[in-house]
């Protein structure tokens, strides 16, 4: 599990903020499959994962799942609701594993925003990190096909050796704002294709030209 | 010979005991038992999903590892 100081978006603060830090946290362990938030509930805390994943998700009116984005331990949620007039959580959480946060109130985070330039900064950089992650996902979902979200996807995913590779295809249409059928028939369309094949729970990538290709219609 | 026997994980928590997937698995790997859905036959189970696809409660997960074929990369 990893200490405080190993956050991403604390690591670089210094001594005095990380202690006062330390002792406004409080340590909260979550089963898998547990709902951390639900979104548009009035937000009141700030959250950063010592161990576990936790999925940031929004619902369609037709119950459909749109996952915004897939955290890992040392990263965090929550920094922009406590800042909004109406402080409501912009979307509901989920943990897929074992999982363990440390919670900070929004009454602390706000002190400590008022009170630490070091803070203040690294969650504006926090900020300007998700800001781009937002844009490519807009750009992705209003400018690709599925075929071309999938490819996209999957030459994010095996470039990636930081990013989690074990994927449900329920977990993966709901990653592209879509439903399981279709990114089963993307997938065989991508084997018939000889872009990428299948060894029991393997995907394999086999032509990155191929795929490169798909991932710009 | 370890990744042959990578098989469906079903949560017995969520699991209703239905029956769905013992019927429906092209390649016969699963039997109903006493407890439940067991892949009584391993070695048939050629991780197709199916049985993720027809099981009403979500109970079963069949994960994919994304990869690079170790010559395309």
């Amino acid at each position: 599990m990893l200490e405080l100081r190993q956050i991403d978006l604390l690591s670089g603060l210094s001594q005095p903020t990380l202690s006062q830090l330390e002792q406004a946290v409080i340590l909260r362990a979550f089963a898998p499959e547990e709902i951390i938030q639900i979104g548009s509930d009035p937000c009141d805390r700030v959250c950063f994962i010592a161990e576990g994943e936790v999925g940031i998700f929004r619902l369609s009116s037709d119950g459909r799942e749109q996952v915004l984005v897939r955290l890992r331990e040392g990263q965090g949620f929550n920094t922009v609701p406590p800042l909004q007039p109406d402080s409501l959580n912009q979307a509901s959480a989920r943990t897929y594993t074992n999982t363990h946060l440390y919670v900070l109130s929004k009454a602390d985070y706000l002190h400590f925003l008022k009170t630490f330039p070091d803070f203040s900064f690294a969650i504006l950089q926090d900020f300007a990190g998700r800001l781009s992650h937002l844009t490519n996902l807009v750009e992705n979902l209003s400018l690709h096909s599925v075929r071309g979200r999938l490819a996209r996807f999957l030459l994010e995913q095996a470039d990636n050796d930081q990013l989690t590779r074990r994927w449900t295809q329920d977990e993966i249409a709901a990653h592209l704002g879509t439903v399981r059928d279709m990114v089963g028939r993307a997938l065989r369309e991508f084997m018939d294709a000889g872009y990428i094949s299948k060894d029991r729970n393997q995907l394999i990538l086999l032509d990155r030209e191929g795929l490169v290709f798909e991932s710009e219609s | 010979m370890l990744k042959q026997w990578i098989l469906p994980e079903i949560d017995p928590n969520l699991c209703t005991a239905c029956g769905q997937c013992a019927v429906g698995c092209p390649e016969n790997a699963l039997d109903m038992t006493a407890v439940g859905p067991q892949f009584t036959r391993p070695q048939n189970c050629t991780f197709c999903t199916q049985c993720e696809s027809l099981c009403p409660e979500g109970a079963i997960r069949c994960e994919l590892e994304i990869v690079w074929n170790q010559n395309s990369r």
